[in-house]
C-alpha cells in the first residue's frame, strides 16, 4: 500500500509540479496513474521512490515513511524509471547481479529468478552482452527484470509499456495481474487509455499537479452519468480550462 | 560552400562540448584560448626540437645538405598527420554522435564530408604546428630566408596535412566499410587513445634524449648522407608529394621552387576531389552500417550463471560497478585509469633520458646522513599529493553518473556506503600511482628501502586525502548535465580545483617540515599526524554532511 498525504512539490520555487496531492494506492489492485504531459506523474513517482523530496506532505510505503526510514521503505518497492538507458556499460547479467546484491537476494534465489524472468521476457540470449547493445524494448525489459529480482511487494512503473513488443507487453500485464491478485500493489503511469481501461482496477487522473479523479472506471462512469470510454472521459476532464 | 562552413562550425562546437545555452561570457575566450594553452603546454617540447634542429643544421650546412632537415620534417609531419588522422577520422567521421542526426538532414554527402574533413584538418593543424612550426622557423632563421620563404612556409603548412589526411580518410572509410571494427567502438577508442598518448610520450623521450646527448656531426652525416639516404627516403617516400613541398621550401628564390609549389597545390586539390568522389560512394554506406556495439547473443550457461551471481556486500558490489564502468568507458579509462599509470612514466622519462645512471642512490643516502631525510619525505608527500590530486577519478565520481544519478537515490543503499565505495575506487587508482612511483624510486633512483616504506605509509594517507577532497568538491559542484561521457571528465573543473587544493597542502607541508627541521623521524611523525588528522576530519564530514549534500543534489 502506498499512502500519499497532502504532498506538494515545486521546481525552482516557481512551477508547482504537484499541488496538495493525496492518494491511497491499496493492496491487491492495479492502480493506473493518468494525466496529460507535464501533469506531474513522474514527479509524484520520484517523490514516492525517494528521488526527490516533497516540499510538504508525507509518503509511506507499506507503512514505512520514505523520508524517515528510506532504506526500509526502498526495500518495499521495485521501481522502473521512464528512461531505460541506464547501466549501459554493464552486461545484462552483471546489472542483475548488482541489483540482487543491493537488495540482498540469496544466491540460489537470484539464479532461480534470473532464469525464470529471462525466460518470460525472452532475454536469455542477451544476458552476456552489454546493455548498450540492447534495443529500447530490451533495455526496458532488463530494467524490469532488475527490479523484480527481489520480488518487491509494491511495483512502481513509470510508463512501462512504451516500447515493449506485443508479447512482452502481454507478459508484463499478465505479471502485473498476478502480482495484484496475490494481494500486493501495482502502481503505474501510462498514456495508453485502452490499456488502463482494461487492466486497472482503479485509476487516478491528475492535471497540473492536482488530483481530478480517483476511483474505478465504473465509479467514473457513474460519476459523470455517461457510458463513454475512458478516453472520452479523460479528454473531457483534462480539457476543462 | 556556406552550408559546409556552417556545418563545420557546429561540429567543432559540439566537439568542444559547449552547448548554446552555456555561459555566454566564457564563449569567445575559451574558443581562442585552447590553441594558446596547447602551444604553451607544448612549448618546452617545441623548444627542444628547435634546439635539436639548430644543431643539426650546423652540422649539415658545411656539406650543403641542410635541406634534408626540411625534407625530413615535411615527411615526418605527413606521416604524423596520417597516423593521427586515422584516429581523428574514425572518431570524427564515424564515432561522433552527431552522425545519426546528420543523416536525416537535407545535406549532400559532399557537404557533410567536407565539413567533417575541415574539422579534422583543424585538429591536424594543431598537431602539425608542434613539429613544423619549430622546423620552418629554425630553418628560416638559420638560412636567412626572406619574406618569400615565409609565405611559402605558410602555404606549405596549410596544404601539407591535406594529402595524408585524404589518404587516412579513404583508408578509414574502407576499413569501416569492410570490417566489423565499428562494432567494437569502445575497444577501438580505448586502444587508439592509449596509443596516441604512448606515441606522444615516446616522441618526447626521443627528442629529450637526442637534445641532451648532443648530436655527433660525424654520426649524423653518416646516417643521413653517406648512407643511401634511407631515412629520408623512407619518410618522404610514403608521401611522394611531400618532396615537392620540401623542394619548394628549399628553393624559394628560383623558379623551380615556384613550380614545385604550384605542382604540390595542384596535386593536393586533385586528391581532395578524388576523396570527395570516393567518400560519396563509401562514407554513407559505412556510416549506415554502424551498429552501436558488439553483441554475441549467446545463451548464458549454468556455470556462467553460477559464477557470475556470487553475492557481495553492497559496498563491494558498488565498488565493482564503479571499476567496470571506469575501465569500459573510453573517456573514463583514458582520463582516470590510464592517467594513474602514466604519471609515474611521465616522471621517469626525464630520469631515463639522463641515462638512468645518476648517483641518486648515494644522493639520498647523503640526504639521510645529513639529516635532510625529512625534506625527502616532505618532497615525496608533495609529489604524491600532486599526482593523486591530478587524478580525475574522485573529483568526478558523482559527475560521471550524469543524468542517471537519480538511480542512486531509489536503490536501497545508504548514501554513505555509496560515497565510501566511490572514495575507495578513487583511492585504489591513486594508490596504483603511488606504488608505481615507489617502484621507480626503488629501481631508477635506488632510494633506500626504509625511506620507501615510510613514503608508502605517507603516500597512502596523502592519496586518501586527495580522494576525500575530490569527492567533497564533486558533491558540491557535480557536473551532471552532459551528453557525452567525455564532458563528464575532460570538461570538469572539479579535477583542477582538487589539484590546486592538494598542491596548496603540499606546499604548506613542505615549508612546515623545512621550518621545523626535526630530522627524518620527527618529520615523518608530523607529516603522518597532520595527514591522518585531515583524513579523519574529512572522512567525518563525508559520512555526516556528505550524506546530506548527496540528498540535496536535485536534477
Ligand atoms: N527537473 C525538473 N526541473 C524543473 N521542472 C521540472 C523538472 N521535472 C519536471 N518539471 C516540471 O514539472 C511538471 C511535471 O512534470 P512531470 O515530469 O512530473 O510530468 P509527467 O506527468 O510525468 O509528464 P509526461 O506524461 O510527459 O511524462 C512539468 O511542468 C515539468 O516541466
Ligand atoms: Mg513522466
Amino acid at each position: 500500500m502506498i499512502a500519499i498525504e497532502q504532498v506538494s512539490k515545486s521546481y525552482n520555487g516557481k512551477t508547482k509540479a504537484v499541488d496538495g496531492l493525496s492518494l491511497t494506492i491499496p493492496n491487491g489492485e492495479i492502480f493506473g496513474f493518468l494525466g496529460p504531459n507535464g501533469a506531474g506523474k513522474t514527479t509524484t513517482i520520484k517523490m514516492i521512490t525517494g528521488i526527490t523530496r516533497p516540499d510538504e506532505g508525507s509518503i509511506t510505503i507499506n507503512g514505512l515513511n520514505i523520508e524517515e526510514d528510506p532504506l526500509g521503505a526502498k526495500k518495499q518497492f521495485g521501481y522502473v524509471p521512464d528512461s531505460p538507458d541506464l547501466f549501459l556499460r554493464l552486461k545484462g547479467l552483471e546489472y542483475l547481479n548488482f541489483m540482487a546484491d543491493l537488495y540482498e537476494v540469496p544466491k540460489a534465489l537470484r539464479q532461480e529468478r534470473i532464469r525464470t524472468l529471462a525466460e518470460r521476457f525472452d532475454l536469455g540470449q542477451a544476458l552476456a552482452d552489454p546493455i548498450q547493445s540492447y534495443s529500447h524494448g530490451m533495455r526496458q525489459k532488463i530494467m524490469i527484470m532488475g527490479v523484480l529480482i527481489h520480488d518487491p511487494a509494491v511495483w512502481i512503473l513509470d510508463e512501462p509499456l512504451t516500447g515493449l513488443d506485443p508479447k512482452s507487453s502481454y507478459t508484463l500485464k499478465e505479471m502485473m495481474r498476478e502480482h495484484a491478485d496475490s494481494g500486493k500493489t501495482v502502481f503505474f503511469s501510462t498514456h495508453v487509455l485502452e490499456v488502463a481501461e482494461k487492466l486497472c482496477d482503479r485509476v487516478a487522473i491528475i492535471n497540473k499537479g492536482a488530483l481530478l479523479f480517483s476511483g474505478s472506471f465504473k465509479e467514473m462512469q457513474e460519476h459523470f452519468r455517461s457510458s463513454d470510454s475512458l478516453e472520452r472521459l479523460f479528454l473531457e476532464l483534462t480539457n476543462h480550462d | 560552400m556556406i552550408k559546409t562552413l556552417v556545418l563545420a562550425r557546429v561540429l567543432l562546437k559540439n566537439g568542444t562540448g559547449r552547448s548554446k545555452k552555456g555561459r555566454r561570457g566564457s564563449k569567445l575566450p575559451l574558443h581562442l584560448l585552447l590553441p594558446v594553452v596547447l602551444v604553451v603546454a607544448f612549448l618546452p617540447l617545441m623548444l627542444t626540437i628547435s634546439r635539436f634542429l639548430g644543431m643539426m643544421y650546423d652540422s649539415l650546412a658545411p656539406h650543403g645538405q641542410q635541406g634534408i632537415i626540411v625534407g625530413l620534417a615535411v615527411g615526418l609531419v605527413s606521416l604524423m598527420v596520417f597516423l593521427f588522422g586515422l584516429i581523428y577520422v574514425i572518431n570524427v567521421f564515424f564515432f561522433s554522435q552527431d552522425v545519426e542526426h546528420l543523416l536525416p538532414l537535407p545535406l549532400t554527402p559532399r557537404e557533410i564530408l567536407s565539413a567533417k574533413f575541415l574539422v579534422t584538418l583543424l585538429y591536424e593543424y594543431l598537431t602539425a604546428f608542434l613539429v613544423l612550426g619549430p622546423v620552418l622557423i629554425t630553418y628560416g632563421v638559420k638560412s636567412g630566408g626572406g619574406p618569400l620563404y615565409y609565405i611559402y612556409s605558410l602555404l606549405v603548412f596549410l596544404l601539407l596535412p591535406v594529402i595524408p589526411l585524404v589518404v587516412a580518410s579513404v583508408l578509414a572509410m574502407i576499413i569501416m566499410r569492410f570490417t566489423n571494427m565499428a562494432k567494437h567502438k569502445d575497444r577501438y577508442r580505448t586502444i587508439g587513445g592509449t596509443l596516441a598518448v604512448v606515441f606522444a610520450l615516446g616522441a618526447n623521450l626521443f627528442f629529450q634524449r637526442g637534445a641532451r646527448n648532443g648530436v655527433d656531426p660525424e654520426q649524423l652525416q653518416e646516417m643521413l648522407i653517406a648512407g643511401d639516404n634511407s631515412m629520408v627516403r623512407l619518410v618522404t617516400g610514403m608521401f611522394p608529394s611531400s618532396r615537392m613541398a620540401a623542394d619548394a621550401l628549399t628553393r624559394t628564390s628560383s623558379l623551380g621552387g615556384l613550380a614545385s609549389l604550384l605542382l604540390f597545390a595542384g596535386v593536393t586539390v586533385l586528391l581532395y576531389l578524388l576523396f570527395l568522389a570516393l567518400g560519396r560512394k563509401l562514407y554513407f554506406r559505412s556510416v549506415m552500417g554502424l551498429s552501436e556495439s558488439s553483441a554475441k547473443r549467446a545463451a548464458v550457461t549454468s556455470e556462467q550463471l553460477a559464477r557470475e551471481t556470487a553475492p557481495r556486500t553492497a559496498f563491494a558490489s558498488y565498488l565493482l560497478k564503479e571499476l567496470r564502468i571506469l575501465f569500459r568507458t573510453p573517456p573514463y579509462f583514458l582520463n582516470c585509469v590510464l592517467m594513474s599509470v602514466l604519471w609515474p612514466v611521465i616522471i621517469s622519462i626525464p630520469l631515463l633520458a639522463q641515462g638512468g645512471a645518476l648517483p641518486f642512490g648515494s644522493l639520498s643516502d647523503m640526504l639521510l646522513e645529513s639529516g635532510a631525510g625529512g625534506l625527502v619525505l616532505a618532497g615525496g608527500v608533495g609529489l604524491f599529493l600532486f599526482v593523486s590530486g591530478g587524478n580525475y577519478t574522485a573529483p568526478t565520481a558523482l559527475s560521471r553518473e550524469g543524468a542517471g544519478l537519480y538511480v542512486n537515490k531509489f536503490l536501497p543503499i545508504r548514501p554513505r556506503v555509496l560515497l565510501l565505495a566511490k572514495l575507495a575506487t578513487g583511492w585504489l587508482l591513486t594508490m596504483v600511482t603511488v606504488v608505481l612511483l615507489l617502484v621507480v624510486g626503488l629501481f631508477v633512483l635506488h632510494v633506500p628501502p626504509l625511506l620507501l616504506l615510510l613514503l608508502l605509509v605517507l603516500g597512502a594517507a596523502a592519496s586518501l586525502f586527495s580522494c576525500l577532497t575530490g569527492i567533497l568538491i564533486d558533491l558540491h559542484l557535480p557536473k551532471l548535465n552532459w551528453d557525452t561521457e567525455q564532458k563528464a571528465v575532460k570538461q570538469n573543473l572539479n579535477g583542477l580545483y582538487n589539484m590546486l587544493l592538494c598542491i596548496l597542502l603540499a606546499v604548506l607541508l613542505f615549508f612546515a617540515v623545512l621550518k621545523l627541521d626535526i630530522g627524518m623521524w620527527g618529520s615523518f611523525g608530523v607529516l603522518l599526524v597532520i595527514m591522518l588528522a585531515a583524513d579523519y576530519a574529512l572522512y567525518r564530514v563525508l559520512v555526516t554532511k556528505g550524506e546530506e549534500w548527496f540528498r540535496n543534489i536535485e536534477q
